[in-house]
């Protein structure tokens, strides 16, 4: 694909904006009904008035915390488990199985099942765990396997400890499907977690605003709760596309350096 | 038993996929100094070096040896991100302590003013003498050098050579090359393969 400037880009982006707003308008002309699909300014009406109350900032919080809480479990336990899937046949071959099962298994079963057996306050922060665990096991364990083989053989050479195999060799080696598992998994988590407290009704939660907004027939409401949902969900990626840059900042300049300034003497 | 560094190689043969490389080849190192072992690519070098050191087995014949062994890869195997400095002094031991420092050892082939470089950063002749000094550094009986001077100007290989021979004095050093001058001025002796 030929690469655009990044004038081009943006003038392209915004236009794909514009292509969405005016369909938006054109749809809610067409319907020409604000309760089945308002309008632009029936929504940022709505959006503006929610933004004035407390509660709206409560239910952004709180599902915040719950999807962050159960994307930091999955993270923190995928990590551990990939790491040694990585580096062990035994415990990949182990936990394959739960993994395969997970990853397979459709969001909306595991919120009822987690809705049943652990009760509502819980079901966001689990199903997001569940979302992130296998995404992140996968790629760490890709990442393991794709250690460089010969600074592996080096390393048995020379005798290195395992401390330094795993700190100069199976770190870096993980780190970019890593990077990836994160900007991939925060997104789902994000969405399921949502979509976990509009069926799980839980309170003071984005989810459980939408539902309520569904019960009540506030579909301006409801609209104004997605768009923020989706807005959160956008700062949210680009912050942990961020913090992820910082990790692979100096992996990519060595590359880069390889790649251009390696000379011989 | 000898607590002198030896290697003994007793008709190894080695093939892959068919074709030998290693035929029958005989062979015992056991006096201090270097030893090249020459070739054209393909004939076997690098493979020698590497039953040598353990990281291939040979189809027929043995290899025995005594001492602890130090391998300069042809390619110089260095971590990326640390500095030429952290990378030699990475495969050193407390037990193995005394002898040149990793400092030492890197201005010895000229690479004093870039120590502090990561390897990166460093140049493949750079990169390749740090990779001399590291295998040095670890104290071996028995030092491997692959091509240790394919990417060197030959200024720098002369220093590189200089610190080889002086680990020769007291082991055992098998350097394989593709021929042709050395820049090393005492070898104990050369196999052709």
């Amino acid at each position: 694909m030929k690469k655009m400037s990044r004038g081009k880009r943006i003038f392209w982006t915004l236009a794909g904006v514009a292509f969405l707003a005016g369909a938006w308008f054109a749809v809610s002309a067409i319907v020409g009904n604000g309760l089945l699909f308002p309008t632009p300014g029936e929504t940022f009406s709505a959006l503006g008035r929610l933004a004035l109350t407390g509660d709206f900032y409560l239910a952004i919080a709180g599902s915040l915390l719950s999807v962050v809480a159960g994307f930091l479990a999955g993270n923190v336990i995928g990590l551990g488990i990939g790491i040694a899937s990585g580096l062990s046949e035994r415990v990949y071959a182990f936990s394959k199985p739960g993994m395969a099962l997970i990853k397979a298994t459709p969001v909306a079963s595991f919120i009822i099942l987690v809705l049943l057996w652990m009760g509502r306050g819980l079901t966001p922060a689990l199903t997001a765990f569940l979302i992130v665990l296998p995404v992140v096991w996968q790629n760490v364990v890709a990442g393991i396997r794709s250690a460089d083989k010969r600074l592996l053989e080096m390393a048995k050479v020379f005798n290195l400890s395992g401390i330094k195999k795993f700190r100069y060799i199976y770190i870096p080696a993980a780190t970019e499907g890593y990077i990836a598992a994160v900007r991939t998994s925060m997104g789902f988590a994000w969405k399921a977690g949502v979509a976990a407290e509009v069926l799980s009704q839980t309170a003071r939660s984005l989810g459980g605003k939408i539902y309520n907004a569904k019960n009540s027939i506030e579909t301006p409401e409801l609209f104004a709760y997605t768009i923020v949902v989706v807005l959160v969900s956008i700062l949210v990626e680009v912050a942990a596309t961020a913090l992820m840059r910082g990790f692979s900042k100096r992996k990519k300049r060595a590359e880069k350096i390889r790649e251009g300034g390696v000379t011989n003497d | 038993m000898t607590d002198s560094p030896y290697i003994k190689a007793n008709s190894i043969t080695k093939a892959f996929g068919g074709e030998t490389v290693l035929e029958d080849l005989s062979f015992e190192f056991n006096e201090p100094g270097i030893y090249i072992v020459e070739g054209d690519s393909g004939t076997g070098k690098t493979t020698l070096l590497r039953i040598i050191a353990g990281l291939e087995t040979c189809d027929k014949g043995t290899v025995e040896k005594w001492g602890r062994i130090g391998y300069v890869f042809q390619e110089p195997r260095l971590f990326e991100n640390i500095t030429l400095l952290e990378n030699v002094r990475l495969v050193g031991e407390k037990k193995n302590s005394g002898g040149p420092g990793a400092g030492e050892l890197l201005e010895a082939v000229g690479l004093g003013d870039a120590k502090q470089k990561t390897a990166a950063e460093s140049s493949g002749g750079m990169r390749q003498r740090a990779s001399i000094c590291r295998a040095i550094y670890y104290r071996p009986d028995i030092l491997l050098c692959d091509e240790p001077f394919s990417a060197v100007d030959e200024t720098n290989a002369k220093l590189a050579a200089d610190l080889i021979s002086l680990f020769a004095e007291t082991g055992i050093c098998i350097v394989a090359t593709h021929g042709g001058e050395t820049p090393f001025e005492r070898v104990r002796s050369v196999i052709s393969l």
